[in-house]
């Protein structure tokens, strides 16, 4: 009976001052873990899913692009040679390939020249929007892509490393993460056009 | 004995008070092995990540890779016919920026033939897999 008022005893009153200090101090420890787990994880997340973002609209954006571009090729349409870069690059006209005279086939079947519709194509960044793609006029044919920052065209008579048939282009994407880090993928390939 | 004091936990901490369990919220014991929980838990996520991290660069290894062959079987095309050997000869290996010990091997079936196969052997070395190998192919004629 002495013993069990004794436990009682102990039993009421409650927690040392050292305990709760050292709980505490245990609680924190882990509570600042968990924290800075959780931002950081959040972080990366945002991170690596920016990342993948910038990257798979620039190689889109190349891939949409080249489907384009293997149609054109160096051709005299209303005494304009094309293809033509400007604005250092910024740009590109061009006309496409097509069954012009109706045969069916993109060429002409009595001399064999190809056959070049009277259309001429710009791609080029709107800079504002970060959408890539090509226009009429100035209007918005076909978009190629968004994110693009910045995109440059080369052709052989821009430079002569180039080949004759072979358009360069360089693709910018450019995000800024929730925390304000930016995210950049650059990628540059060829593009052989049809002749 | 009364049912406060037949609790595992908290019960016996107040066994003559009077009050409820449910006035006496939760035990130091309570909140502190909730807290253990939630951070083992919080590891957990965060381990999981890692893998998630690996495959996302392994991703782009592979983007980076195929790229760079797209390039080059681009430039295979803009080349003319009678110039292919000069500009790829057989043998040839050509580096890949961004990738560690990033190679392309040009080789041909046969480099005299028209059409003229051609193929071109991808390879890297991955942080995270290792060996990586690809081969491509592309015809020409003249």
């Amino acid at each position: 009976m002495h013993e069990l008022r004794s436990i009682d005893q102990r039993a009421e009153q409650g927690l040392t001052l050292l305990e709760v200090v050292i709980a505490m101090t245990v609680i924190s420890v882990l509570v600042a873990g968990v924290l800075a787990i959780s931002v950081e994880t959040a972080r990366f997340t945002a991170f690596a899913d920016d990342d993948f973002i910038v990257q798979n609209e620039a190689q889109r954006s190349i891939s949409k692009m080249s489907d384009i571009l293997h149609k054109t090729g160096w051709a005299s349409v209303g005494g304009i040679n094309f293809p033509q870069v400007w604005n250092n690059g910024d740009e590109l006209d061009f006309v496409l390939n097509g069954d012009i005279d109706g045969n069916g086939y993109a060429f002409n079947q009595e001399t064999g020249e190809l056959e070049w519709a009277p259309v001429i194509y710009t791609a080029r960044a709107d800079g504002v929007t970060g959408t890539l793609g090509v226009y009429v006029g100035p209007f918005l044919l076909w978009v190629l892509g968004s994110n693009i920052s910045d995109v440059d065209f080369l052709t052989n008579v821009e430079d002569n490393d180039v080949r004759f048939k072979e358009i360069r282009v360089t693709v910018q994407a450019d995000r800024v993460t929730p925390d304000g880090l930016p995210v950049t993928y650059s990628t540059t390939t060829s593009i052989h056009m049809r002749n | 004995m009364d049912c406060q004091s037949e609790h595992p936990l908290g019960g016996d901490l107040l066994p003559h008070s009077g009050r409820s369990r449910v006035q006496s919220g939760f035990s130091l014991l309570e909140v502190t092995i909730a807290i253990v929980i939630l951070t083992v838990l919080s590891f957990t996520t965060a381990l999981v990540l890692i893998p998630v991290s690996r495959e996302h660069r392994s991703a782009r290894e592979t983007d980076v890779a195929n790229a760079s062959v797209r390039t080059i079987l681009e430039e295979v095309h803009a080349t003319p016919f009678n110039e292919i050997l000069t500009r790829y000869p057989d043998g040839d290996q050509i580096a890949i920026v961004g990738l560690t010990n990033g190679l392309i091997a040009v080789s041909y079936e046969n480099a005299a033939a028209d059409p003229l196969v051609m193929r071109l052997d991808l390879s890297w070395d991955s942080p995270e897999q290792g060996p990586m190998q690809r081969s491509f192919f592309t015809v020409r004629t003249e």
